[in-house]
């Protein structure tokens, strides 16, 4: 019996859940179709066991719906977020192996949770969605805080490890005209990467520096068939994280090199909120990704390429801190519509507006 | 569109991995002996294990020679937030021997997630995905110490075709006990639904069989319930109907035998639970729009309560295609531009035997005739439907 209640006090379990329905203008993107969808949904539970002061276990399983995104054909029914074995020393190192979350600027760890996040989902810019960024590494990670007394506290964490990205393409039979959508998962071993939280003596103001360097293959961009052949990636990632009672201010900025075929890739985003009343925030947010220097092989060139622009505005009204109805609308210019087949180097970005009503619960 | 995935994914379903698996497994035995240490959490389970086998023709996944791969678990975890607001997510497993949609099966799949509030006693809301209020046994699918048999009756619940256990969207219902001793429940819901599908055809090359399984989409589904509850304590009546545009899959796809088609269903239900015994039936009636197609599909179930522990229980029932269309080559033959037929007829008896209230044996037999046979490509155009005797033992747990 006393070893049943040893157990019952340790282990605890917490949910996360957003359900929306999405609507878009113009084209299909994340998903989104033009009559509507409301398969659009992220779920996860987290069990997390206590074995004692210094080791903890942690497992996260999810769910998430897209709508009728490329993505879903790799989309399990649940799915393994993380399972994560946490070390703690006296001296406030800690280690933590298994399926790990990749400390990467503000909301890489925190993605399932709709209740923290000002919008549906984290920026596209500097988080994708599955592509140039991963939320876990199959790895182990090395964390430690210096001068934890002063007025600037340093988070460092260290990983190493591996993990995929998800890539996907629309190609037109050229006999049919029928769209084909091929889904690929470029590997990323060899990964050495890190995070430096600088929290500042100024209340709510912290500044992040992240970066990794792995080697990258397969997939459609980077199989020696079909794409440019195994890359050496280097990523480096700059975070402003502002936050204050009644507003907020956040800017994170990713610089991506591809070494051997000297491809450079940027993206920025900024984001805003202001709490208009008790419960009710505006928020606002623009990002942009570009392509520098990117082979187009059937035109034989070399191009620049726009590939992403989005402009977003919300309201979100928390019911509790455990309850936010969201209401989003976004104005985007970007070559990741779905429902056509993007020739690249010839083609603008499409312009498409979409909208997202969500919910989004915690416990 | 058409998607491949270029990797060596088989479309023969997607399964976590082992060890999630295994995980989920322990949980299911761990929690209800140790319990967690938050005290808004309840977490439930369900499990039915069975060994089912047939005389001859495989059926619902039962083959000939038997199989113990035939199971439903389910762990619920329900969370209050506070006393009006909830949020409830129940994980399942399923096994179904040698379906043909076993394909479609995931090895641990998301049954429901939703987040519900009440704004009082007679009104509440549910969002994310949600169990669809249709009928009798449509919420109560996966709790087998419930259930008469081992699965629900095939008319007009389907297995996972032409009915679905949920809907992602949103629901609203209405409780009212003003017309006291008489008082009804009404629910309705909108969002998105999908309905599986499968056909047994043989390659004209060569005679093989060649199975295909799809998923059609419900798109802009609506739907709606009334739960009359009467003044006879056990006796109530219940009025269903949905309607939506049912696209993609086998059928409803652009270059499918029907292509993309909007529908309408409608069901009325007696259940009637007594002390000594019950009696329920249900008749559900769909149709597509801009054709003559129709199915009436419909059982009667009833059960005599020996004891409190033990009960016997019979059941009837019969699903109807009506005016389904010819193929082409078909209809010049016969001169005819449709087809009706019996796609399946039912007889059961059962044995249920209460170890206690949440421990349950049932021993049960079927008589079927009809087109569900798997291991042949029947047709209904062309040739008369296969019986099948097929009988299950299984056993049903919950906490």
């Amino acid at each position: 019996m006393s070893a049943c209640v040893a157990a019952q006090s340790k282990l605890n379990i917490h949910g996360y859940f957003s359900q929306a329905f999405a609507i878009s203008q113009g084209h299909q993107i994340f998903g989104i179709p033009e009559q509507g969808t409301s398969d659009y949904r992220t779920m996860a539970l987290q069990f997390r066991y206590d074995a004692d002061d210094q080791n903890l276990i942690i497992m996260q399983i999810s769910h998430e719906r897209m709508g009728k995104s490329p993505i879903m054909v790799l989309e399990e029914g649940l799915k393994l977020d993380w399972a994560i074995y946490q070390h703690s020393f006296s001296n406030g190192l800690s280690f933590k192996v298994g399926k790990i979350q990749i400390p990467f600027g503000i909301f890489n760890e925190i993605r399932d949770v709709g209740t923290l996040l000002p919008f549906y989902r984290v920026p596209y810019a500097s988080y994708g969605e599955g592509n140039y960024m991963s939320e876990t590494i199959n790895g182990i990670s090395v964390s430690y805080s210096f001068f934890s007394e002063s007025g600037w506290k340093i988070d460092f964490t260290s990983y190493l490890g591996e993990w995929k990205w998800i890539e996907w393409a629309a190609r037109e039979n050229p006999f049919t005209q029928k769209l084909t959508v091929l889904v690929e998962t470029p590997q990323i071993r060899n990964v050495f990467g890190g995070q430096w939280w600088f929290n500042t003596p100024v209340d709510g103001l912290r500044l992040g520096l992240a970066g990794y360097h792995g080697d990258i293959s397969g997939g459609l961009s980077f199989s020696e068939e079909t794409g440019i052949g195994k890359e050496n990636i280097n990523v480096f990632h700059f975070s402003v994280d502002y936050e204050q009672t009644d507003f907020f201010i956040r800017s994170e900025h990713t610089r991506y090199f591809l070494k051997e075929n000297d491809i450079f890739a940027f993206s920025l985003y900024g984001q805003a909120g202001y709490n208009i009343f008790k419960g009710m925030w505006l928020n606002v947010q623009a990002g942009t990704y570009k392509a520098i220097n990117v082979p187009i092989p059937l035109l034989n060139i070399r191009s620049d390429i726009d590939y992403y622009e989005d402009f977003a505005l919300g309201l979100n009204y928390f019911f509790s801190a455990q309850l936010a109805l969201k209401l989003e609308t976004h104005w985007n210019k970007s070559l990741i519509v779905e429902e056509k087949m993007i020739n690249f180097g010839k083609d603008k970005p499409f312009g498409t507006n979409y909208m997202i009503l969500s919910l989004s619960t915690s416990f | 569109m058409i998607l491949h995935w270029s990797k060596k994914k088989s479309i023969t379903g997607n399964k976590a991995t082992p060890y999630l698996r295994s995980i989920i497994l322990l949980f299911v035995f761990y929690l209800p002996i140790t319990g967690v240490s938050q005290t808004k959490l309840n977490v439930h389970g369900y499990l039915t294990q069975a060994f089912a086998i047939s005389d001859g023709h495989q059926i619902l996944g039962i083959p000939s020679t038997g199989t113990s791969d035939y199971r439903t678990l389910a762990l619920q975890f329900r969370f209050d937030l506070d006393e009006a607001s909830n949020f409830v997510i129940q994980l399942s497993h399923k096994k179904t021997g040698k379906s043909p949609l076993a394909v479609l099966e995931k090895d641990i799949a998301l049954d429901w997630a939703f987040f519900q509030h009440k704004f009082s006693n007679q009104y509440s809301i549910k969002v994310g995905k949600i169990q669809i209020p249709f009928g009798i046994y449509n919420e109560v699918r996966d709790v087998g110490v419930l259930l008469p048999f081992y699965g629900l009756p095939y008319a007009p619940y389907g297995e996972g075709g032409y009915m679905s256990e949920t809907v992602d969207g949103l629901s609203i219902t209405f409780m009212s006990e003003d017309f006291n001793p008489w008082n009804f429940e009404f629910s309705i819901y909108a969002g998105h639904w999908s309905w599986s599908e499968w056909f047994n055809t043989k390659n004209v090359f060569s005679g093989a069989l060649e199975q295909q399984v799809g998923i059609a989409q419900i798109e802009k589904g609506v739907g709606g319930q009334l739960v009359l509850n009467t003044p006879v304590d056990g006796l109530r009546l219940i009025a269903a109907g949905q309607f939506g545009r049912v696209v993609d899959g086998l059928s409803f796809s652009e270059n499918g035998i029907l292509g993309p088609k909007n529908f309408y269903d409608g069901l009325l239900a007696i259940d009637a639970d007594f002390e000594k015994y019950f009696f329920r039936s249900e008749f559900l009636f769909l149709a597509l729009d801009k054709t003559d197609v129709q199915v009436n599909a419909g059982y009667a179930q009833a059960g005599y309560y020996f004891s409190e522990s033990f009960s016997l229980n019979i059941q009837g029932e019969m699903f109807r295609v009506n005016y389904l269309t010819l193929p082409p080559i078909l209809s010049k033959i016969t001169g005819k531009s449709s087809f009706s037929f019996d796609f399946d007829i039912d007889y059961a008896i059962g044995f249920k035997y209460n170890f206690s209230s949440n421990y349950t044996l049932k021993l049960e037999g079927h008589w079927n005739k009809g087109y569900l046979v798997e291991e042949i490509a029947l047709s209904p155009f062309q040739e008369k439907a296969a019986e099948t005797l097929y009988s299950i033992l299984s056993l049903s747990t919950s906490f």
